[in-house]
This record gives C-alpha cells, structure tokens and sequence, in this order.
C-alpha cells in the first residue's frame, strides 16, 4: 500500500524550484531515508506534505487521499511530524506540552501521555516541573519525538531526526525508530546528511539534489548493484577514461586526478590487465565494499556530468 | 475547533503570562487610583495648575481607563502580541497544521482565544479602575440605578469599540509572525489613531476631519461619556465592520502564507 505518492510536486520560491516535479514513492512499513545536500529541497518537500507550505505545482497522495480532496485533513491525523526541530512549548514541562498536543487531537483517554512518555524513555519526567528550555537536545527530540507518537500515527516524517545530537542520544533515536517500525509498523520518513548513519535504519532510498528527486532505490537492490566498488590509482588520467570507454565502463568515478572508482561487478585482475593491454599504468587497484556515501556522491557526479 | 480552543484555553492556563499580566492590569488601577489621588491633592494645595479634561472622581478614573493609548490599554495588545507569536517563535503553530487542522480554523480558534483574553483583561481593567477609583476617591455623583445603567451601557460599548483594537493586534501578529515587528506595528499604530482621535479636541477643525475623526475607535473609547445616539452607532457599525475585515483579511493571508 503507498502511504505517500507525489506527483510532480513543485515548490517555487522568487522563481527559484525549491522542489522540482518530484515524483516519491513511500509504502507501508519503509524507513525511507531522503538523501540531499543543503538546499537540496528535503525539507521544503516535507513542509508541502506536512500543509506547513502551499503547492506551487503538482500533488500528492496520502494512504491513497489526494491533497486536494476534501478528506485530507481526516488522513492527515494519521501523519505527524518533526520538521527542522521539534515544536515544543518551552516554557512548559514536558507533560503539559503533551497535553497541549493530546488536546490538539481531541484524545479523551491521557493514560496514553503516561504510555508515550514512557515510550521515548522520559517517564522519569511524568511530574517534573523542568521547564522544555532546560532539556538537552537530545531530550527535546525525544519530547518532540513523543508529541509526533501521541495520535498513534502511522506515518512520520522526521527532518533531520539526529542533527546535534551526542553518540549516545543518535543511538537511543535510531533504536526507537526501528523499535517503532517494527513493532507497531509505523512508516517513516527520514530526511539526513548523515548518511551512515541512515544506512543502519532505512530499507529505501530518495535522492535529491537542487530540487529534483535523481533516484529511488531499495536497499536491496543497491546492495546489489553495488556490492563492491574498486579504487584505482594510475599515472595516466586520460589515457585510463579512455580506456575505460574503449572497455565499455562507464560506471565510475573519477574522485580526483589519477584516482577513479569503479562501480562493476568485475573481477579486479580481469581489469588489471584489461588496463594494462590498453597502455594504462597502474599504480595501485584495490577492491572495497561500496557504502552509501560512495554512492551519493557517485550519483552526484553523474548528475553534474549531466 | 473545539479541539484547538481547548488546546488553547490550556495554554494560556498552563502559560503565566496571562496570570502576570492579570496581577499588572489590577495592580495598575489601583496606582493610577492614587496617581489621581496624589494630582488632586497637587491642584487642591496649588502646587500645580488645574488640568483640564481631568476628572479627580472615581467616574472619572472609571472612564479614563477606557483610553486605548494610555496604561492597560496599550499593556493588553502587548500581552496578546507576545502570547501568539510565541506559537511561531517556538515552531508550536506546525503542530496543529501537521495534526490535520485546516489554516482557517487555526486562525479563527487563535483570534476567539486572544480576543477573550484581550477583552477579559480590558473588562478586569475598567471595573478594578471603578472599584479602587471610587473607594479611594469617591464615585463622583450619587450611584443611581441611572448612573448603574450609564456604566453598563458605557462598557458594552467600550468592550465592543475595544474589540478592533484587539482584533487588529490579533492580525498583525498572525501575519506578521515576529514579535518585535508586532510591537512596533501596533503600538505605533495606536498613538497615531489616539494622536488623530484628539485633534478634535482642537478648536476649529473642518466638519469633514472631525465626521472622519469620530469614526475611529480610539476617538470613540476616549470619549464614551459624551456618545449620543448618533456616535453609538456609528461606534457599533464600525467595529463591526473592522472586526469582519480583520477577520477576513487574517484568514487570507495565513492562508497564503508558508509557516516556518
């Protein structure tokens, strides 16, 4: 089932395409990772389909509603999200900003503020008048955590979830996320730039750059396709680019001056010597995994030689 | 709606700004009672001149706390101004937005929340200016069922001409978003309506400037004792008509505009 579904979503600002005709795709039960540089549109897309910002063009779908339709706004109960930093009354305790939200969502039963609270491991804070101001980062995003659980949503969107945040705090937010989808299902959205750290919670993945959505993928599938990567070192840069095109492999990276990684499944002396019979010097190959990292900036690469 | 308004109403329960500025709006009438008080004494003892326009009685304590541009009634669209762009300075408005709530209905639950708020502190205002003005300076004239209708009657109208300041500091807050520009916005606002409203204490001003003039609510609020027929409708059909474009013009700009 698509949880959510843009089609050809665009955000203009003063003529500038903040988001540009993305078309996203995010099922029931995906930790879908959205992977851009500064600027890239990630939040502005999460703004257009949280209503924080209008749609210049384009629409979407939530759990198959379009935005457009009438009954957006009862689909949307079943949205939350944090977007940029978590939105807290700081001049409250952490209860009453619970309150304040439970009340947002016309919850008659607060037994679930206890139940939430407990959740994001901030039962302890039940009845402490510690003012929101004075929390650590990484209690106020596990506050702003629990505002986003409090309506049992099934899909959050979450910008940026572990910016600030200490080893230990990124660790707690990034178990609770799985622990989340896991056991109640709940779909998410995960906006970062840390890219490794995405990689240990998400099973898709959205590309963007200068507003425009490059790719899709499963983990799986880019696992597949890029199992291994190979670096190689030579003496030569233009004689190896073109040797490289004499052998049909255009899946690369030129990383630097005489450096390139190859992104073929290809057996390493099999291109030693395939090189080599072509004239090219090499100083150093070596085979390694590929990492998400490697890949966006591979995928960045491509999009500028574009 | 219904949600919001409650969610609302706990806010300001749960916040102490409205409960300071209860203490401040009650503790301010009772020193303009005695700076009243401490001026009588000054003209009594001739120690300075006569004011004129000054009424040293609790009646006119009473109506003086009408004035939009003096004391409470510059206090209250602060108050109002730090309370709702809070909701954006803390980010908290994006939680009714992501929670399913369409941007007109988290205005209109906003404006009738702060509206209460900004009328019920004006209504505090003017009968603590009553109660402390008459019991430190006597009421003025007897306390007839008469003077008890005038009362009644001076602050339903007082309350309603009230409202379009309170609607207008309501606007600019929510489009404005931004606390300091609010504040200049509206306080600046406010000393120029009160600024226009006493030219027509100015002998020989046109016909024409002072019809203009008598339509402005702050006119209206400075000189409530002397309304005729005539004036208090025109104070009626005014705020009226300013609360409706308030409102209207409110809700089309949040509308058209993105939240942070």
């Amino acid at each position: 089932m698509l949880i959510l579904k843009t089609n050809n979503l665009s955000k203009i600002y003063n003529g500038h395409p903040a988001v540009n005709d993305v078309n996203m795709n995010i099922n029931k039960g995906d930790i879908y990772g959205f992977i851009g540089e500064n600027g890239a549109g990630k939040t502005t897309l999460i703004r257009l389909v949280t209503g924080l910002a209008n749609i210049t063009s384009g629409s979407y779908e939530l759990f198959g509603v379009n935005n457009l339709d009438a009954n957006i706004y009862q689909v949307k109960r079943k949205v939350s999200a944090i977007v940029e930093s978590p939105s807290l009354y700081l001049n409250m305790n952490a209860y009453n900003n619970l309150l304040i939200q439970a009340q947002i969502l016309g919850i008659k039963d607060m037994s679930i503020l206890d139940d939430t609270l407990k959740v994001v491991d901030l039962f302890y804070l039940r009845d402490s008048k510690k003012l929101v101001k004075n929390f650590s980062l990484g209690m106020k995003q596990r506050l702003g955590l629990a505002i986003a659980l409090i309506g049992k949503p099934e899909f959050i969107l979450l910008d940026e979830p572990m910016n600030g945040l200490d080893p230990e705090g990124i660790v707690k937010i990034r178990q609770l996320i799985l622990k989340l989808n896991r056991e109640n299902n709940i779909t998410f959205l995960i906006s970062s730039h840390n890219l490794n750290e995405l990689s240990k919670l998400v099973n898709k993945y959205g590309f963007i750059s200068h507003g425009k959505l490059i790719q899709e993928i499963t983990v799986e599938k880019l696992q597949r396709q890029f199992e291994k990567q190979i670096e190689l070192e030579v003496y030569d840069n233009e004689k190896t680019i073109n040797a490289l095109k004499e052998l049909d492999i255009d899946n690369y990276n030129n990383i630097d001056i005489n450096k390139f990684i190859i992104y073929q499944d290809q057996e390493i002396s099999d291109l030693a010597s395939s090189l080599n019979k072509k004239g090219v010097k090499i100083n150093s190959i070596s085979e390694k995994k590929a990492n998400i990292e490697d890949y966006y900036l591979h995928l960045l690469g491509e999009k500028r030689n574009d | 709606m219904i949600n919001l308004l409650k969610a609302e109403f706990t806010k300001i329960r749960k916040e102490k700004t409205f409960l300071i500025s209860l203490v401040i709006v009650i503790v301010a009438s009772i020193l303009i009672s005695f700076l009243y008080l401490g001026l009588e004494l000054m003209v009594n003892n001739q120690a300075i001149e006569e004011i004129p326009l000054i009424e040293f009685t609790g009646k006119g304590i009473f109506l003086g706390s009408f004035s939009p541009t003096q004391n409470v009634g510059i206090i209250i669209p602060i108050v109002l101004s730090m309370i709702i762009t809070r909701e954006f300075s803390y980010g908290t408005i994006r939680n009714k937005v992501i929670s399913g709530h369409n941007k007109i209905t988290i205005f209109l639950s906003i404006t009738i929340v702060n509206l209460i708020i900004g009328l019920f502190l004006f209504l505090v205002n003017i009968l603590s200016s009553l109660l402390f003005g008459s019991l430190i300076m006597g009421y003025g004239t007897a306390f007839t069922a008469n003077e008890i209708l005038f009362i009644l009657k001076t602050i339903g109208l007082g309350l309603l001409i009230y409202s379009s300041i309170v609607m207008f500091t309501i606007l600019i807050a929510m489009t404005v978003k931004s606390l300091g520009p609010t504040l200049i916005i509206v306080i600046l606002s406010l000393l120029f309506l009160g600024l226009i409203g006493s030219l027509n204490q100015i002998p020989g001003v046109p016909n024409s400037i002072e019809i203009f003039i008598s339509i402005i609510p702050s006119y209206q609020l400075i000189n409530l004792a002397n309304m005729n027929t005539d004036l208090v409708l025109k104070s009626t059909i005014m705020a009226i008509v300013l609360n409706v474009v308030f409102v209207a013009l409110g809700i089309y700009i949040f509308n058209k505009q993105d939240l942070k």
